[in-house]
């Protein structure tokens, strides 16, 4: 966009010189055949209207070039408070970039600061120089920034930096970050200098000892003089009588000053407030007058003169040409920019659907469409952000459940960690108890013997014996419990049923032989494994053969058999203990499972062997169970789940 | 059978004392050892009929003891006398998997357990008072 906009504007730059050139030579050559005769026949008054017009026409386009030049930098003010980098302030490296490309651009800026929303100044550039953010400004009472900050532009009088006495206007423009959102200022310093350059080469006439000043109106300081020294500085020096020349009007008239007489020709312009003033003595303005039948060569000097004026108006048109394109570019371009503006303000409502039309500017149109695809981007991820969430609400909630589950498994960690080293403890205890018992009970058993059954004695000692049985059932049921929590600590694995009741039967092999008991087996080669607890498992078979062993040795069997067997059966594994004893009568047998009940003789049994076996089974999520016959056998019978994961 | 000679090895004196109570006016013969090596002395000089061995005691252990007492003799009928602790199950187990012969009683143990123990080992005899 910014190349055919310049070489638009360049073309047009180029197209308007030729024609105004050409105008003007036409107009120099007409004028110059027209002067010679009028000069010669025009009265007096009419000549000092012409004079003072063309001096006034001087004034005023002089006043227009210096509002242009304003304007101008107060359209590159408008247009940097556009810029995202500006407006958001949130990227300094950036903003500061942007601003050094301005500056650098624009000759006549001084200085450029960008202000926040409370008057402090966040950046400042001075020529090329960033200025170290400790002598940044705080700038809430500069009517600069109280003016821009209301949201109107500001131009300042003429203002003298106090170090370099050096003139300079301070420009000021509303930074938006949202339409009707003041979030900051941008102040701009523009130099004067080439006011007076500008002033300075705008001679009245050739040889006129004229001069053209400019003083501002607001406080009557000099802004423009020929002699640069008084500039800046001094007041208006032949203390013009303001009043009568403001508000926009343009005066000439004959002034008498320190006793002699000139003509004085005003311009006000009123976006500046500032007046134009030319000063040309009354003898040269008039001299035309005075000598009427003048030669030609001095017509032709006033001819020049007004050749130049041409020139100059010529120059002015030009430079207010060329503004003119300046300004329409800018329009050109920020109008679409303002779309894009308006673009990121939807979207930052959360207007996801917003899109911008092609303007047919290509790169503004390339922006706009990048723009677009980030709208669209942006949507595609604010949905997905969504969803992620939602997703993640739902993975909350799961988590929550987790934790819950882990502090409880790590409650019942705790737990057992608790009764693991209570087992612990009271097994040595229990253990260390035992043989004092052992000696308690000889003793009293001892002393039993050799006591008459008639000595009162008698019955106390035998009370001994019974309550250090009952002791000993005590400890043996602690013994168990420790044994238990042992147990406990074992981890899940895999095991094989039949690995398992030969270890139990290869472990009481002695047993057998001693009691002249004979053992049969029944594995099925095909069974499964099981998963659990293998040595609890193990505890469990030799309780049964253990079980059945006792139960043979008080048979009168000729063959005492034990028959043990293991197969699968469904989702189970089956595993059987029979022995061909005495049986177990219908009463206990109901009971054979509750703990401390035993058939045993005291000190033999604790009652607990067959419970704690039916707990390690059922915690294996697999049951057990009892049948007997009086007089033929007893027949336990397990079953214990398939390990799944084989099959 | 040979001889009623029954021979005790326990650490604790409690425990010995309490075997020779029980076995006072009886057909055996009853002698203690206080270790698991005076045991295996005993046995080695004198040979008896039954062994009641401690599993937990200074020095050799009753597993470690047995293994020597097999050394000595193969068929001597041993009952090791124990609280059975967790600590030496993995060793019987292994003394047991390894072919050793043995049997085990829960202490505490009675008169009648003990005489009944030697009474089918030794075979019987008559009746005690």
């Amino acid at each position: 966009m910014k190349t055919w906009l310049m070489v638009g504007a360049a073309l047009i730059v180029a197209t308007t010189l030729v024609v105004l050139t050409a105008v003007g030579q036409w107009y120099t050559k007409r004028s110059l055949d027209e002067t010679s005769e009028t000069l010669l026949t025009k009265s007096e008054d009419a000549l000092i209207i012409e004079v003072a017009g063309a001096h006034e026409a001087i004034a005023r386009e002089l006043g227009k070039a210096f509002e242009l030049k304003f304007e101008e930098v107060r359209r590159i003010l408008f247009t940097l408070s556009l810029s995202p980098d500006i407006r958001h302030n949130d990227d300094a490296p950036a903003a500061v970039a942007f601003m050094q490309t301005i500056l650098y651009q624009e000759p006549l800026l001084l200085s450029l600061s960008l202000v926040d929303a409370v008057g402090q100044e966040r950046i400042r550039l001075v020529r090329d120089k960033v200025i170290d953010p400790t002598e940044l400004r705080q700038l809430t009472g500069s009517a600069a920034y109280i003016s821009a900050r209301l949201g109107q532009s500001y131009l300042s009088p003429l203002l003298t930096d106090l170090q370099t006495d050096g003139p300079f206007i301070e420009l000021a423009e509303p930074v938006e970050k949202f339409p009707g959102e003041v979030t900051g200022v941008l102040i701009a310093d523009v130099d004067l200098s080439e006011i007076w350059d500008l002033a300075g080469l705008a001679e009245l006439s050739p040889d006129s000892p004229g001069y053209i000043y400019v003083v501002d109106a607001g406080h009557g300081l000099l802004v423009a003089h020929p002699e640069r020294q008084r500039t800046f500085t001094g007041t208006d020096p032949i203390n013009l009588d303001l009043s009568g020349r403001l508000q926009g009007r343009t005066v000439s008239e004959l002034l008498t000053i320190n006793g002699e007489a000139f003509l004085v020709s005003s311009a006000h312009n009123t976006a500046l407030n500032w007046l134009v003033v030319a000063v040309e003595p009354a003898e040269f303005a008039l001299a035309p007058i005075a000598s009427q039948s003048a030669t030609l060569s001095g017509d032709f000097n006033a001819l020049e003169g007004n050749l130049l004026i041409l020139a100059l108006i010529v120059a002015a048109l030009l430079l207010a040409g060329t503004m003119a394109v300046v300004i329409v570019g800018a329009r050109a371009i920020v109008a679409p920019i303002q779309r894009l503006v308006d673009g990121t303000a939807a979207v930052a409502d959360g207007d996801l659907d917003y899109r911008i039309e092609p303007q047919g500017y290509r790169e503004v149109d390339l922006l706009a469409r990048d723009f677009n695809r980030m709208v669209t981007a942006l949507g595609a991820s604010y949905d997905a952000l969504q969803s992620e969430i939602s997703e993640r609400a739902r993975f909350e909630i799961a988590l929550e459940r987790s934790i819950d589950e882990l502090t409880e498994s790590q409650a019942q960690l705790i737990q057992a960690e608790k009764m693991s080293a209570l087992g612990t403890l009271v097994a040595g205890v229990a253990h260390e108890l035992n043989n004092p018992m052992m000696g308690i009970l000889n003793f009293a058993q001892f002393c039993a013997r050799k006591t008459s059954e008639d000595d009162e004695r008698y019955e106390v000692l035998k009370d001994i014996e019974v309550e250090t049985k009952r002791c000993s059932a005590i400890v043996e049921s602690l013994l168990t419990f420790s044994r238990s929590e042992h147990l406990k600590e074992e981890s899940m694995q895999p095991g094989d049923c039949t690995y398992i009741l030969k270890r139990a039967l290869a472990l009481l092999s002695y047993r057998f032989d001693s009691h002249s008991v004979s053992v049969t087996e029944n594995f099925d080669e095909e069974t499964p494994s099981i998963l659990g607890r293998v040595n609890q498992i193990e505890q469990v078979f030799l309780n049964l053969i253990t079980n059945a062993i006792h139960a043979l040795r008080s048979s009168k069997r000729q063959e005492k058999i034990i028959n043990v067997s293991v197969r699968p059966e469904g989702d189970f594994v089956q595993v059987t203990v029979e022995d061909n004893g005495p049986g177990i009568d219908p009463e206990a047998l109901r009971r054979i499972f509750d703990p401390f009940f035993t058939t045993k003789p005291t000190g033999e049994g604790t009652g607990l062997g067959l419970s704690v076996s039916r707990n390690i089974i059922e915690a294996h999520g697999g049951e057990i169970n009892c049948e007997s016959d009086m007089g033929f056998g007893t027949r336990f019978r397990i079953l214990l789940p398939i390990h799944k994961e084989q099959t | 059978m040979a001889n009623k000679r029954i021979l005790v090895i326990d650490d604790d004196e409690a425990v010995r004392k309490a075997f020779v109570l029980a076995f006072r006016d009886t057909a055996y013969e009853i002698e203690a050892a206080e270790s698991g090596e005076k045991g295996i002395e005993k046995e080695r000089e004198d040979r008896y009929s039954l062994v009641f061995l401690d599993l937990k005691m200074p020095g050799l252990n009753g597993v470690e003891t047995l293994r020597e007492i097999r050394k000595i003799d193969v068929d001597v009928p041993v009952y090791i006398v124990t609280g059975f602790h967790v600590e030496f199950i993995d060793e019987l187990k292994a003394a047991a998997e390894d072919g050793l012969k043995f049997d085990t009683m829960q202490k505490p143990v009675g008169r009648d357990q003990l005489l009944l123990a030697a009474d089918s080992a030794i075979g019987n005899v008559t009746a005690h008072p």
